[in-house]
């Protein structure tokens, strides 16, 4: 097993940048995701470290090989890929071996690792079968023994679960984090779905218009955004974003947002004051949205205490999920999301009062998209 | 729905089908039944019979006047290595060209593989002048330069000569990248990862998956080889070196023996058949299930 790291890759197709001066740095042993919307080049990242394409600009290096210039069936690394790219004309036994035997691996030795390596994955009893008599389930497990039988320095994974459906996606989840620590293997999980990436990663990096955005633990890209486009990529539903001109009121700096007035923390007005920014985009995250408690109550709700905004409105759609409901609030003629529990249920049309903690506003400047403030 | 009533709703398609199909098995049926007529059946006044009311199975096998008699066990062993080796090198060369404009990224491919194309929209007839005249000047060196003599290779009355403009073709190429293109090419990206190179990629995976498009294009590349008629009359004039339908067509002006030209026409037909029946299954079955989801 080993570290992969990324030096300032740039990759260019004809005259489109897939990629931008990528510098990562992915652990050995970890499981590092990298998120982003279709097209962001992540799978282009991915490619380029197995040597399936070769970057513009950069290095690529492999624990502390430089493999820029090598072959990718010399990285020793492996790769599964979202539509499992098994082979149709041969059984999961052959399928499996096929890396094996281009390798030089003795008959026997090599039955006995793919009798490992399926027994392990659960799918011992399918060797004789075609992938075509196989479950998407099954079929991603045989893509995983065909990566995992030749015990590769990393694991290269290309949104490997979005061809399955959404109960087997969640249960596939669990069982590639359990054998990544098992396998004590560097993953690197490239995947569209926050959900995953969240749920998975032990570090992500969120990659745009082939930039990288951010890097670091899941919970602190999900409470910190580096930047807007982060902010409302990560959560779901996503957090509320309102743009609004900056004002003093009564001694207080605030953003006049068409839902009304949102207090920005001292901490912040004074980066906002040192950069001369003069408008700014609210983030608020559903979540963070909470009724105003009623006065009898105000005294244990800390948002309550001081919220930095009230947004007062209508409840325009309440889509109910059971264990909570997801209330969109028309306000000021703009919709934000509340994420509300699911009692008591709140009725399409009612007036709702929203309070938001200071601590959970963020402030984006209009201009660059970059985080304002702590 | 009872078996009855579904198989009178069949009934209107099986009948148009059963129509279409006598029209064209009707030419080969009146080919057969006149194959068994005696000759005197051809010079009366009336139309042959369409009936063989006295089969005349002597019109194959009979020594001295049946097909058995004629070289035509000659011309169906030059037929046969004509279209082999023609067959044998499509397949060849059209998977080689196929493979690289469907899985290798190099410049001038698109351009390239319009020019392939191009060439199928050249009919054989405007091109047969020019091969002739290639055949006959390389004919010609080969007879009279003393280091290529010596090789006693015969462009003209010769295989080189039968086979050399078909060994390639715009169409091969065409038909076998379509089926490559269907072939993820994830499954590329897999066996790069997994050490194989384009040859053995090609070998243990291309092939395999796209058995069904080259087992088309063998039996297309066969039935022309096998039926050409233009190109062996221009480029053979020695009887031993004819293909069958030439010698057919030679038996067939010999007005004579037009019951033994029509059992010909049936002997050359056979192979055909046999060939046809045998690879049929790779015509129709789709070989592609369960390599991607879908």
């Amino acid at each position: 097993m080993a570290r992969v790291y990324f030096e300032e890759i740039s990759k260019r197709f004809g005259g489109t940048h897939a990629l931008r001066d990528l510098t990562l740095e992915v652990d050995d042993e970890e499981f590092f995701v990298l998120l982003g919307p279709s097209g962001c080049g992540k799978t282009t990242a991915l490619r380029i470290a197995a040597g399936l394409e070769e970057p513009t600009a950069g290095a690529i290096y492999i624990g502390d090989r430089d493999v820029s210039f090598v072959p990718a069936k010399d990285r020793d690394l492996a790769m599964v890929f979202q539509n499992y790219a098994l082979y149709p004309h041969m059984s999961v036994r052959d399928n499996v071996a096929f890396g094996l035997r281009m390798r030089g691996y003795a008959r026997d030795e090599i039955e006995r690792l793919v009798q490992e390596v399926t027994a392990t994955l659960g799918i011992a009893d399918l060797l004789d079968r075609k992938p075509g008599q196989l479950s998407g389930g099954q079929r991603q497990r045989v893509a995983l023994g065909r990566a995992m039988v030749r015990r590769p320095q990393a694991f290269l994974m290309d949104e490997p679960l979005s061809n399955l459906d959404s109960k087997m996606r969640v249960q596939m989840r669990a069982e590639l984090v359990r054998l990544q620590r098992d396998l004590a293997a560097t993953f690197i999980y490239v995947t569209h779905d926050q959900v995953e990436a969240m749920t998975m990663g032990q570090r992500i990096a969120v990659l745009e218009g082939g930039k990288l955005q951010q890097v670091g633990l899941p919970q602190d890209v999900y409470d910190r955004p580096a930047n807007r486009f982060v902010a409302e990529f990560i959560g779901s539903p996503a957090m509320n974003v309102l743009e609004g001109d900056l004002v003093v009121e009564g001694g207080h700096t605030a953003v006049r947002t068409p839902a009304g007035l949102v207090r920005v923390s001292d901490a912040a007005s004074a980066d906002v004051r040192e950069q001369n920014i003069t408008s700014l985009a609210v983030g608020i995250r559903p979540e963070h949205l909470t009724p105003e408690a009623t006065e009898s109550a105000a005294a244990t709700s800390a948002a309550a205490a001081s919220p930095a905004a009230i947004i007062e409105g209508q409840a325009d759609l309440v889509e109910s999920l059971g264990s909570e409901q997801h209330v969109t609030v028309v306000a000021g003629g703009w919709s934000v999301v509340a994420n509300l529990p699911s009692s008591p249920r709140i009725e399409r049309g009612a007036t709702l009062r929203l309070a938001v903690a200071a601590e959970h506003v963020h402030l984006f400047d209009i201009e660059s998209g970059e985080r304002v403030g702590p | 729905m009872t078996f009855a009533a579904r198989w009178l709703r069949r009934l209107p398609s099986y009948a148009v089908l059963t129509i279409c199909a006598a029209l064209l098995l009707f030419p080969l049926y009146v080919t057969f039944v006149f194959s068994l007529h005696p000759l005197s059946e051809f010079l009366g006044d009336g139309v042959p019979s369409l009936w063989p009311s006295d089969p005349q199975w002597g019109n194959y096998f009979e020594s001295g006047g049946g097909v058995s008699n004629t070289p035509i066990g000659r011309y169906l062993f030059n037929s046969v290595v004509v279209a082999v080796v023609i067959t044998a090198a499509q397949l060849i060369t059209a998977t080689l060209s196929a493979y690289a404009f469907a899985f290798l990224r190099f410049p001038g491919r698109d351009v390239l593989f319009a020019l392939f194309l191009a060439t199928m929209m050249v009919p054989l007839e405007v091109a047969i002048i020019p091969n002739f005249q290639t055949m006959q000047w390389l004919d010609g060196h080969f007879r009279e330069q003393a280091w290529l003599s010596w090789t006693q290779i015969r462009w003209i009355d010769g295989y080189p000569g039968l086979v050399a403009p078909f060994l390639a073709t715009g169409f091969g190429t065409f038909l076998l990248r379509q089926a490559f293109l269907t072939i993820p090419r994830e499954l590329r990206d897999a066996a790069e990862m997994d050490g194989y190179g384009h040859f053995r990629f090609l070998f243990f995976v291309v092939v395999p998956l796209a058995r069904g498009a080259l087992a088309t294009l063998a039996i297309f590349a066969f039935l022309q080889a096998w039926n050409q008629y233009l190109w062996p009359l221009l480029v053979t004039n020695d009887p031993d070196m004819r293909t069958v339908q030439i010698g057919i067509a030679a038996e067939a002006n010999d007005v004579s023996r037009i019951n033994v030209a029509f059992a010909g026409t049936i002997t050359a037909f056979l192979p055909m058949l046999l060939l046809v029946v045998a690879f049929q299954r790779y015509l129709v079955r789709g070989l592609f299930g369960g390599s991607v989801k879908g």
